[in-house]
């Protein structure tokens, strides 16, 4: 065999090596906001007749810029905050956990000490799934929800809305049916310390299917 | 011309394989998307040059190649975390979609930039959805606040990650 055979066996193994390591999921982009409300130290005056003590809070926002800030100065980051987003990726079935992600990096998960993803704890749906015969559930469902999640350490409830539709990934002739999440809840709580109340939102917004190689090589998602 | 079958059976493969390839990876984009700068350009520039305050009020259908143009504008002026993007989200909270409006809204909120508190106040001033208007008021709200990762309490809890990072 001539030798100029052997770079186009290895070329055309390469290609088929990099058609069949597609890793279905999806991914929706997350948007946390909340305001972290905290009673300061009372102040006594000694006023006639008696003493007075006056009370006041302070404030402070913390939002993805926030957590992701925090995670680049424990070095989980690259280094920068730019290119840097919070996404809920998942597996085909939709179970999947909140990350940090930037284009070409693997992802990295947020810590359960800033932010955990909510955990439905009670829903009412509606809507429909069709399970075709030997196949994979489609869902078109919305449900009302409330949820249980983590913030800043403190145990926070929330309370809103999750849509799951089926979406479907395509992979060379491969077709999967990927489940889109879609939710919005507000959320209350307490933060880490028990001495601050957090009030907010927890969004993830347009669910797409995607290919999660290059974000998750690992072989599974983390829970 | 055996070994030209040969050749040219392994070059249509390769081409076969990558073209198939190539097209899942399209529609699977794992990275936050990218549009080309001339089409924000011009989106940016229309929007601007409309009634800002008329338009954000009449009802418009929403057209999605439009939407995903403007998310991926916005996303990508977000993630830049700079306060030079604000002025490249602000011409789309006036949009005449109102998802195009709150895509611009939330994104402001991602970017995190205190520069954005007036125009989001402007745009809730013309705006006349109730609920929309409390949404644009509560972002610039939150974005006057001071931020948590600036705070000592921040800087305990980044020491706390490193630390288990270590264990």
């Amino acid at each position: 065999m001539k030798p100029f055979v052997f770079p186009l066996i290895a070329l055309a193994g390469l290609a088929t090596a990099h058609g069949q390591t597609a890793k279905p999921g999806s991914i929706s982009p997350v948007l946390f906001e909340a305001t972290f409300t905290t009673e300061n130290a009372p102040t006594t005056t000694n006023v006639q007749g008696g003493v007075r003590k006056t009370f006041t809070t302070s404030s402070v926002r913390y939002i993805n810029r926030d957590i992701l800030e925090a995670m680049r100065q424990a070095n989980l980051l690259d280094g920068v905050l730019t290119g840097w987003a919070i996404q809920r990726l998942a597996d085909p079935a939709g179970v999947g956990n909140i990350y940090a992600t930037k284009a070409g990096k693997a992802a990295v998960a947020v810590p359960a000490t800033l932010l955990t993803q909510p955990v439905a704890q009670g829903t009412a749906r509606t809507g429909t799934e069709f399970t075709p015969t030997g196949g994979t559930a489609k869902p078109n469902l919305f449900s009302r929800t409330h949820a249980s999640l983590t913030v800043k350490n403190g145990a926070s409830t929330g309370f809103g809305s999750q849509a799951t539709k089926a979406g479907t990934f395509k992979s060379g002739t491969t077709l999967t049916t990927v489940q889109l999440l879609t939710e919005n809840y507000n959320v209350t709580g307490k933060t880490g310390t028990g001495v601050g109340i957090v009030t907010g939102s927890y969004r993830t917004t347009g669910a797409r299917a995607a290919d999660l190689s290059t974000l998750l090589p690992a072989p599974a998602l983390a829970p | 011309m055996k070994k030209f079958l040969i050749i040219s059976g392994l070059a249509l493969w390769t081409i076969f394989v990558a073209m198939t390839s190539s097209k899942s990876s399209e529609q699977a984009s794992a990275a936050p998307r990218q549009e080309p700068a001339k089409r924000l350009q011009t989106s940016a520039k229309s929007a601007e040059r409309e009634d800002r305050a008329s338009v954000a009020n009449r009802k418009s259908a929403t057209d999605p190649d439009r939407l995903a143009t403007a998310q991926a504008v916005i996303e990508s002026a977000a993630l830049r975390y700079e306060p030079s993007a604000v002025k490249d989200i602000r011409p789309w909270l006036l949009d005449t979609d109102p998802q195009i409006r709150q895509a611009a809204r939330d994104g402001l909120v991602m970017l995190g930039e205190s520069d954005a508190i007036p125009f989001l106040r402007d745009a809730a001033s013309r705006l006349k959805d109730p609920a929309e208007i409390a949404s644009f008021h509560e972002a610039a709200d939150l974005l006057s606040l001071p931020a948590w990762s600036e705070s000592d309490e921040a800087r305990q809890a980044m020491a706390e990650i490193v630390s288990e990072q270590d264990r």
